[in-house]
């Protein structure tokens, strides 16, 4: 979808399909405050949510919220289930994004990410975003 | 223009429509504010703030049909890159005109810890 057709129809709700997600909300995922937190605790880390939420001051239903939508755009993977110490289960949530791309040029957002399994997926129509970082 | 207020600007859930909706043309806040789903007052709060980042400017003042002036805000920002390597966040803009960030690569990784 490209950036015109979001313009006349306004922005629409997340959906459950990430094949459907506008380039305006692919780049939220990595713009709303939480989630870029949530991406920079789960960088080549096993982490919990609880402990997200403590250590980057997230409150903890936000901090739910945000790991459930990473997840569902596949940018970040429950990789284990431990259990505490007080027997309840933990999940333990990792960042497979590698690498994340969002330009914003001639009134067109765009956005690519790179997941660490190679996987490329494009927001916002045909684009070689490499090309411009080289300029 | 520190890194905490740009990154602060940038991780706004508001801040990025507001510049995508005035980029093509000048917008009032309450156009903005229906198209985009902003509530208003949120809508105007984020726009004085990117206005007094040099994000916005005024670019035409008009008279509605009921007498009231009203602003119309159009976007300063040629371009944006925000790029995500290695786990480091860095951001590039470009302007309109001369500003001291213009071209300049920011990391905001620190930012976004705080």
């Amino acid at each position: 979808m490209g950036f015109e057709s979001f313009e006349n129809n306004g922005p629409s709700q997340p959906s459950d399909n990430e094949a459907e997600m506008n380039p305006l909300q692919a780049s939220q995922l990595l713009t709303d405050e939480y989630s870029a937190k949530i991406l920079l605790a789960t960088y080549k880390r096993r982490i919990s949510a609880q402990e997200i939420s403590q250590r980057y001051g997230i409150p903890i239903a936000a901090c739910y919220r945000k790991i459930r939508a990473l997840e569902e755009a596949g940018l970040i993977l429950c990789v284990d289930r431990i259990l505490t110490q007080k027997g309840k289960r933990k999940n333990l949530y990792t960042s497979c994004l590698k690498n994340a791309y969002i330009f914003f040029e001639n009134g067109r957002l765009r956005a690519r990410f790179q997941l660490a399994t190679g996987a490329v997926r494009d927001f916002g129509g045909d684009w070689n975003g490499l090309d411009l970082l080289k300029q | 223009m520190r890194e905490k207020d740009i990154s602060r600007l940038l991780t706004d859930e508001y801040a990025e429509r507001i510049l995508v909706a005035t980029q093509s043309a000048p917008r009032s806040v309450q156009e903005i504010s229906d198209r985009y789903d902003i509530p208003i007052a949120a809508c105007y709060r984020k726009i004085h703030e990117l206005e007094g980042a040099g994000f916005l400017r005024v670019a035409e003042i008009v008279t509605t049909p009921k007498g009231k002036t009203m602003k119309l805000y159009r976007s300063l920002l040629r371009s944006a890159q925000l790029v995500y390597e290695g786990g480091v966040f860095r951001v590039k803009f470009e302007f309109d005109y001369e500003k001291d960030i213009n071209g300049k690569w920011i990391e905001l990784n620190a930012a976004i810890h705080l």
